[in-house]
């Protein structure tokens, strides 16, 4: 079978960075390794480049290593080629007002978007979600495991010119660790944080844990940007009224409920490395770049089509084939940035605390017909029988779902509900009417739960009321909603599979799931990791901690002439890298 | 006069108070808060509490009543609970667009609605009659969204003449502002002058049926002057009520302008903050929408005085 040279670089290079991480993270046994990579990976504090074969020695530690890396990976970004015009303005829609300018104030923002130009990580993920240096260069783990020791690029600056130092990344992180329910997990590990030099700063555990490095590259959640005294000193819950980072773009405007627009920061230092998703090399080509909130989807469409709109994040299927045929605009369907839909179920205070009636709502369910009523046409989903988002590193198996997942038998499910003796009872969906994606399904599962012997009460309202409802037991009973980014290919980053963490109150009766977290974040190697989640999914299949569909995609419309701007795992399209092709 | 215009701003008083007492209850009555929207749907009850904690949201009502009552009579119209930024200056930033988009559209209702209506009840019954009623109907009947999307698809997509979204201030580009209001005016326009044909059109004609309207006829007056000198002025007290009301419903009936043409103004801070249950912005803009009603009332109101001294007595 052929490969091309890239792909065999990128997945040599990404094991390498893998060996690489299990050296960083080490634990009981010290040995010395040498891995042999065919391109330069400048992933490490010591590195002999000696093309076209590079030779990196470092202490590899065995055990207790921890890499928490999921999905599978994105297409590498094309260089960008003659045609490439550097300058230019670019427009990109906002469906949301921004809220607030701090990403550490919300996760429910749509600044997320402008941040993403603007701000920048310690590490950044790459295009295999491995955690890259962005804004560190090196870091070193003691021999016993106990002590990160990390260096700043030297040079760098915020826009608001204040130099890039160690105590304002120990100070940003730790304001985002407080905040982040990851980072919370992660201080759970850590026993202090301190700048030990004008760029460099220790991270002291308590216990060996490679969660740190994944950490500093969160995504999904709150984003751990690196922000300066003005922004840090005011804390995320009252959040800074302003986005400063060190990022190709600064913050040139911002008029609420109209418009951020951003240019390009002459002062800002690139990375060395290649450039590969969040990481590496990136270069402002725009000279201008406006975040416009649209907040109507048909005239978010209607900008698109004139022109006075770039990138549309989203675009509803009932567009697309619209779209498609308009000239100048061209529409992806984004496989690798899904979302797993799935009816939500309170594991507690109603008929649902019974594992046998959840069993029997889950081997009952038409997913496809749930899918289909969300997202129209099969080409914006797909049914998926893993706890994970399929086509993610731990979603592409069907371990325990048999005779469940989609199983349409209603008439088992029936004696289930017999068994538990809850025939006749009433079961209260909730249906917010504003969001057809959640709506729709509602009604399926009304006529499904109807099917197996339930009464229902089906309670239209919105999604505000929907979110508040929630906090009520006594107001619901199922209700619609989806996941996606990390959330969806990582169990230890997904609160619906933590005990009582999330709406659906999942109880783990048995133990087994916690077990299985725990043992997740202890693993060390990616085979362990695998078997893990594999035994995770079987007690996900036997629990029902809510019923899950399957996944559907993204849609997104551009302009044609925008190149390299892309999505991948629920971030931003780019607007760093991308260009505007030359006419 | 004066004496009269004083009662009415004393009447208007309690009204603003009951509004503001129904517009908190209404506001926090309705199910869904701030946190629950902050937090993000990932988020679990851990986080919203803590979340609504740290927004003083956990409060007991009558508290935060009091608060806002405090607040609220010293003008401080209280900070957004997303953004943080004083509720008065996010107005004041959306003032602008709300009020090109008001009066540019109050404007073209008056010059539509008012000569269509007295052309059709002075030619009343004939084709031209006809075709100005059929105008109304339609410009009552047909929703303001949906006429608003046929206009950008026409104008916008289709031929190119106007943008399709965004406002751009006068200050900045002239021509682009005429450019970025047009479609929106020509909607508040069009739907606003659908009543003031009717009711200018039933007003005159109650008018041209009065014993001194044939009188004047019978006396050798010419039509014209039979029509603006008598017809006119005696059809135009329920015309100013309309025309008041008209200038209120402008104002709050923007949201769905600003919303389908991408206008950042008042209207759509109104609905943006509705979906969010940002409730300092809500209560305050209710209050301020309430307020206008209330100017406008009274505007009227002395109106009809100047017009009909009979109503001063």
């Amino acid at each position: 079978m052929g490969m091309s040279g890239s792909w065999k670089v990128t997945i040599v290079g990404g094991l390498a960075a893998v060996a690489l991480l299990a050296a960083a993270c080490g634990g009981e046994k010290i040995v010395e390794r040498t891995v042999v990579v065919e391109k330069p990976v400048e992933v490490v504090k010591e590195k002999i480049v000696e093309k076209p074969v590079e030779v990196i020695k470092e202490k590899i530690v065995e055990k207790t290593v921890v890499v928490v890396q999921t999905a599978t990976a994105v297409p590498t970004p094309a260089a960008a080629p003659e045609s490439a015009k550097m300058g230019g303005k670019l427009s990109v829609a906002l469906a949301a007002g921004i809220s607030t300018l701090d990403v550490g104030r919300t996760t429910g923002t749509t600044a997320s978007t402008p941040s993403y130009a603007v701000q920048e990580f310690l590490l950044a993920y790459d295009e295999n979600l491995i955690a890259q240096p962005l804004l560190v260069d090196t870091w070193s783990l003691s021999q016993d495991s106990k002590k990160w020791s990390f260096k700043l690029r030297e040079g760098i600056k915020f826009h608001d010119g204040t130099p890039l130092t160690a105590e304002h990344a120990v100070k940003s992180w730790l304001r985002w660790a407080d905040r982040d329910n990851f980072g919370n997990t992660i201080l759970t590990f850590v026993d202090k944080v301190n700048a030990t030099g004008e760029l460099t700063f220790d991270v002291n555990m308590l216990e060996p844990s490679a969660l740190v490095l994944e950490g500093m590259a969160r995504i999904g959640g709150y984003y751990p940007v690196i922000i300066p005294p003005k922004m840090y000193n005011i804390p995320a819950a009252t959040g800074a009224d302003v986005m400063i980072g060190t990022g190709p773009y600064k913050v040139k405007q911002y008029l609420p409920g109209d418009r951020l627009t951003v240019d390009r920061y002459d002062g800002y230092k690139p990375s060395s490395l290649k450039a590969s998703f969040m990481s590496g090399k990136k270069v402002a080509y725009f000279d201008e770049v406006a975040y416009v909130i649209v907040p109507d989807q048909n005239s978010r469409i209607a900008a698109l089509k004139t022109g006075q709109i770039d990138i549309l994040d989203t675009v509803p299927g009932d567009f697309y084939k619209d779209l498609s045929k308009t000239a100048g605009v061209t529409v992806q369907i984004i496989t690798n940035n899904s979302n797993r839909q799935g009816a939500w179920i309170d594991n507690v205070d109603g008929i649902f605390k019974d594992k046998r009636v959840r069993q029997a709502f889950a081997m009952a369910y038409p997913v496809e017909d749930a899918l289909r009523a969300s997202f129209g046409d099969s080409q914006f989903w797909t049914a998926c029988p893993s706890m994970m988002l399929c086509g993610t590193k731990w979603g592409n198996f069907a371990d325990g779902s048999q005779g469940i997942y989609n199983a349409r038998d209603v008439a088992k499910a029936k004696q289930l509900v017999k068994a538990a003796g809850v025939e006749g009872a009433t079961v209260i969906v909730l249906s917010p009417e504003d969001l057809p994606i959640y709506a729709n399904p509602a009604l399926i599962s009304r006529k499904v739960l109807e099917s197996i012997g339930f009464k229902v009460d089906f309670k239209a309202t919105d999604w505000a009321t929907q979110t508040n409802w929630r906090e009520k037991p006594e107001l619901w009973d199922v209700f619609h909603t989806a996941g996606g980014g990390a959330w969806g290919a990582n169990p230890l980053l997904n609160s619906s599979l933590a005990k009582n963490k999330y709406w659906n109150k999942y109880q783990d009766e048995t133990g087994r799931m916690t077990a299985g977290m725990d043992k997740l974040a202890r693993a060390t190697s990616a085979e362990q990791q695998l078997a893990i989640v594999k035994e995770m999914q079987l007690v996900f299949w036997e629990d029902i901690p809510y019923v899950s569909f399957g996944d559907s995609f993204n849609t997104a419309a551009l302009r044609s002439d925008v190149a390299n701007s892309r999505t991948s795992y629920g971030m931003p399209f780019n607007v760093f890298n991308s260009w505007r092709e030359k006419k | 006069m004066t004496g009269y215009i004083i009662k009415r701003v004393l009447a208007a008083i309690p009204i603003l108070v009951f509004v503001g007492l129904v517009t908190f209850s209404l506001v926090h009555i309705a199910p869904g808060d701030a946190a629950n929207i902050m937090a993000g749907d990932y988020a679990g009850p851990d986080d919203v509490k803590k979340i609504r904690a740290e927004l003083g949201l956990d409060k007991p009502l009558g508290r935060q009543f009091i608060d806002w009552v405090k607040r609220t009579a010293t003008g401080d119209l209280g900070r957004s609970i997303f953004s943080g930024q004083s509720v008065g200056k996010l107005v004041k930033q959306r003032l602008n667009p709300t009020l090109s988009l008001t009066v540019g559209g109050g404007l073209l209702a008056v010059l539509i609605g008012i000569p269509l209506g007295v052309v059709a009840a002075w030619k009343s019954n004939t084709i031209v009659d006809r075709v100005a009623q059929v105008f109304a109907a339609l410009g009552l009947a047909i929703p303001g969204f949906w006429l608003g999307f046929i206009l950008l698809w026409a104008f916008a997509v289709n031929w190119r003449i106007f943008p399709a979204i965004g406002f751009v201030s006068i200050f900045d580009d002239v021509g682009g502002f005429f450019r970025s209001i047009a479609l929106p005016c020509l909607l508040l326009g069009v739907t606003g002058s659908a009543v003031l044909v009717r009711m200018t059109r039933a007003s005159l004609l109650e008018v041209f049926r009065e014993d001194y309207i044939r009188t004047a006829r019978a006396k050798g007056l010419g039509e014209r002057a039979v029509l603006f000198r008598h017809g006119l002025r005696a059809g135009a007290i329920p015309i100013i009520t309309v025309v008041g009301f008209l200038a209120a419903g402008l104002l709050t009936g923007v949201v769905v302008t600003e919303t389908v043409f991408t206008i950042p103004g008042v209207g759509r801070l109104v609905a943006e903050a509705v979906q969010q249950r940002d409730f300092p912005i809500v209560q305050s803009l209710l209050m301020l929408l309430a307020s206008v009603y209330v100017l406008v009332n009274l505007l009227v109101d002395i109106a009809y005085a100047y017009v009909d001294p009979r109503v001063r007595l």
